[in-house]
């Protein structure tokens, strides 16, 4: 872990509520977005993993020793408790729910909808992934990671992480053309 | 721009935000949890868990000691058999003055790491952080880039250094030796099962020399094996490289090692430059009358009679047969700490005892109806945490009397805690009464210290000893207050505890904590203890302040029979009161 990081993290175990403030404003969104992501759309639960997420920083934040940025393993720890809680849900729910659950339904101006109907699709696209893929992508796009760190945190070689990258592209590219998105020719 | 990057960019613009009343749950909990934490660190039911935040225990845990640490953790599910080839190995190794590795840690970059091998030295170099431990002085220096200072500690028994040091040496002594309880294993992992494992050496003679290669094949959950493989050189019988595949998620891991004649001596040979400012978080030697307070107080708890006590936890609002027990044992340096819980699938008791009863005679009885649950074991010399199947988390705030039901906690293996303690005193109420706290604050250069006397009406020579931190850089400080008895061989009679945050100047309390001692009695030997306990404590929840207040009453008996076997990670095998 980065020096600052570790310093902010000891502050929050000897009770600094500053330093956790400054944590959290600076990860939230980021975490969330990433969470929802990998959720296939269900910010709702994302948001309840967020919460998790950051009391689990708070309760071990005195035997914390993460090696890296904190940043990514916060991701870590939102990326495992989705694992966790994609167990126990099949991935035709997942996709069911975001639809019903989304982020994005008060959209109500027709620009705004546009705009948000194609992230919707994309998010549709994102949840058809495998769960690998759609990994590695939202680790990388969302969570700003490199190919190296991607591959440290899901235990992977870098090599891996690219390909899988690379097959969620291609993938996503070939959905979004039959749909006549992600060429610009909304 | 190609349609790749369009859809790339496309998946960046997916951005969600929290809402206010997200961000306020989130913060309001953290904190609430937080107070929790800094309020349960002071709770006296904690008194032989809580590891005290002295210099010695804040130490962090340096990259090497991971990096070492993930080589080993492979052997935890490793069934060692003998090969005198291996032993012939460890012998080569451990006459070599100096063991260099190197290796590349995905994120981290490249880094080095040196033991000194005869001069017990530590030294660990990566882009922009080095550090620096002399295991025979104690003493740690770091230099990060960013902050341009070194920060020398003092390095306690079990600091990471000296981990990181023992398991290396650990790791040759015992790798491929035959020894059946690792204690490397035992320092990384409490998992009692062992998958199938293979172990195998075969010899190589080829372009690129003539190697002995040891390989361990493990399995873990996955389907693919996981192996190490160490490469002796047959000439030198010295290790080149050792490599670790994770075979279940394709990852591997080269160190390579070499054995120079010589290695670092100091933090400047890592390279930080020598007008480096150094920071010195190492203790102050005391003189005069602080050190004659010091020692007086260590003084009483070494001293002090061995005991089996009896502590009552319970809130000042419920009557007195209400409340969870603990049992402590204390002999010498060793202590055994046991909490009781009512088992819901056990009957309860029918009998309400009026005020009048025999209260400790009462909850003596009351206890042989409880079933106790092994908390923590001191031998003397490791510290032994018992392990338990529930998920139940530990700071999980239980109203009492505890419930747990008993086949739910049954005790699955013992884990050696990192920390080690030379105070002799780590016992409820004993460690309140001579704590080691004191002498800590007296001897840190990151305290303020006033001694002031404060005659009170019970205690006309009382002393109180203030304490006031700020680290620098850091936007909080600490204060504590010790109002100390010099007729009772110092004993504490009460302190307070304040952590504040500083913004612009402002001090704003963020918690509390108060605790006093009353109802003193006299051991055999003539040191006061108190019975009675009373702890206050504040913090902020919800932007409210919340108030708690425990009570803990104690009795201590000096005339009970402590088998060796209740200082063992083992549970206990006799009777609490067998009488």
């Amino acid at each position: 872990m980065r020096d600052d990081d570790q310093e902010q993290v000891d502050s929050i175990a000897a009770g600094s509520r500053d330093a956790f403030v400054q944590v959290y404003r600076a990860h939230k969104d980021r975490l969330l977005t990433a969470t929802t992501v990998l959720l296939g759309g269900d910010q709702s639960t994302a948001e309840d993993i967020l919460h998790d997420v950051f009391i689990q920083l708070v309760e071990q934040a005195a035997s914390l020793q993460v090696k890296g940025k904190l940043r990514n393993y916060l991701i870590t720890c939102c990326l495992n408790k989705t694992r966790d809680h994609l167990r126990r849900q099949d991935i035709d729910r997942r996709v069911k729910q975001r639809s019903n659950n989304s982020p994005y339904d008060d959209a109500d101006q027709s620009e705004q909808m546009e705009a948000e109907e194609l992230r919707l699709k994309l998010l549709d696209f994102l949840a058809r992934l495998p769960d690998s893929q759609r990994e590695v992508v939202t680790l990388h796009v969302q969570g700003d990671m490199t190919f190296a760190e991607v591959a440290d945190t899901l235990s992977i070689s870098v090599n891996t992480a690219k390909s899988r990258y690379r097959y969620a592209i291609d993938k996503l590219q070939g959905w979004a053309s039959s749909d006549r998105i992600g060429s610009g020719e909304k | 721009m190609s349609h790749e990057q369009d859809l790339e960019q496309q998946l960046r613009e997916i951005s969600l935000t929290t809402d206010r009343s997200l961000d306020e749950r989130i913060v309001d909990d953290a904190i609430a949890c937080m107070s929790r934490k800094q309020a349960s660190s002071q709770s006296p039911s904690l008194q032989a868990i809580d590891t005290p935040l002295d210099r010695r225990l804040l130490g962090r845990v340096i990259p090497s000691v991971t990096i070492l640490g993930g080589l080993l953790l492979v052997l935890v599910w490793w069934v060692p058999r003998p090969t005198d080839t291996w032993a012939q190995v460890v012998e080569a190794v451990q006459q070599r003055p100096w063991v260099h590795l190197t290796g590349e840690q995905p994120g981290d970059g490249v880094f080095d790491q040196w033991y000194g091998m005869h001069d017990q030295i530590s030294a660990y170099q990566s882009s922009g952080y080095s550090r620096f431990s002399n295991l025979k002085q104690c003493v740690t220096e770091s230099y990060s880039v960013d902050n341009q200072k070194i920060i020398r500690n003092e390095q306690g028994e079990r600091s990471s250094d000296q981990v990181s040091y023992d398991s290396f040496t650990l790791f040759f002594e015992e790798l491929f030796q035959g020894k059946k309880d690792l204690s490397i294993a035992m320092a990384f992992t409490s998992d009692p099962d062992v998958p199938k494992v293979d172990q195998s050496r075969r010899e190589i003679n080829d372009a690129t020399g003539h190697w002995y290669e040891y390989s361990l094949v493990i399995r873990q959950q996955g389907p693919k094996p996981h192996t190490m493989k160490v490469r002796v050189d047959a000439d030198t019988l010295l290790p080149q490289t050792m490599t670790v595949v994770d075979g279940d998620h394709d990852a591997s891991m080269t160190v390579r090692f070499d054995f120079p004649e010589t290695g670092p001596q100091d933090i400047y040979a890592l390279g930080v430059p020598r007008d480096t400012e150094i920071v010195d978080h190492s203790p102050h030697e005391l003189a005069g009358d602080r050190k004659q307070l010091a020692d007086a107080i260590r003084q009483a708890a070494e001293g002090f009679d061995d005991y089996r006590a009896l502590a009552i936890l319970s809130d000042p609002d419920l009557p007195w047969h209400v409340g969870t027990p603990m049992l402590v044992w204390r002999r010498g340096n060793q202590s055994r700490t046991e909490i009781g819980s009512i088992d819901p699938d056990a009957p309860l008791p029918t009998d309400i005892p009026g005020d009048d009863a025999d209260q400790v005679g009462w909850w003596k009885e009351r206890c042989n109806s409880l079933w106790f649950m092994p908390v923590q074991v001191f031998d003397g010399d490791k510290t032994f945490s018992a392990q338990f199947v529930s998920p139940e988390s530990e700071h999980r705030h239980l109203e009492h009397p505890h419930v747990r039901r008993r086949q739910d906690w049954a005790v699955t293996g013992w884990r050696e805690e990192s920390f080690r303690s030379e105070w002799p005193a780590r016992t409820a109420p004993i460690v309140w009464t001579y704590s080691q706290n004191i002498e800590g604050r007296l001897e840190s250069p990151l305290y303020k210290i006033e001694v002031i006397d404060e005659p009170t009406d019970s205690a006309p020579q009382a002393i109180r000893i203030k304490a006031v931190s700020a680290p620098d850089g850091l936007n909080r400080a600490d204060e504590w207050n010790y109002l100390l008895d010099p007729d009772k061989g110092y004993a504490l009679l009460h302190s307070t505890t304040a952590s504040y945050t500083i913004e612009a100047g402002e001090k704003t309390l963020n918690s509390s904590d108060e605790q006093t001692f009353d109802d003193w009695k006299q051991s055999p030997r003539g040191y006061w203890y108190p019975t009675l306990y009373t702890s206050k404590s504040s913090y902020m929840q919800n932007g409210e302040q919340v108030r708690n207040t425990a009570r803990v009453r104690y009795d201590l008996d000096f005339d009970v029979e402590m088998p060796d076997t209740l200082f063992e990670p083992r549970e206990r095998t006799i009777g609490a009161f067998p009488d």
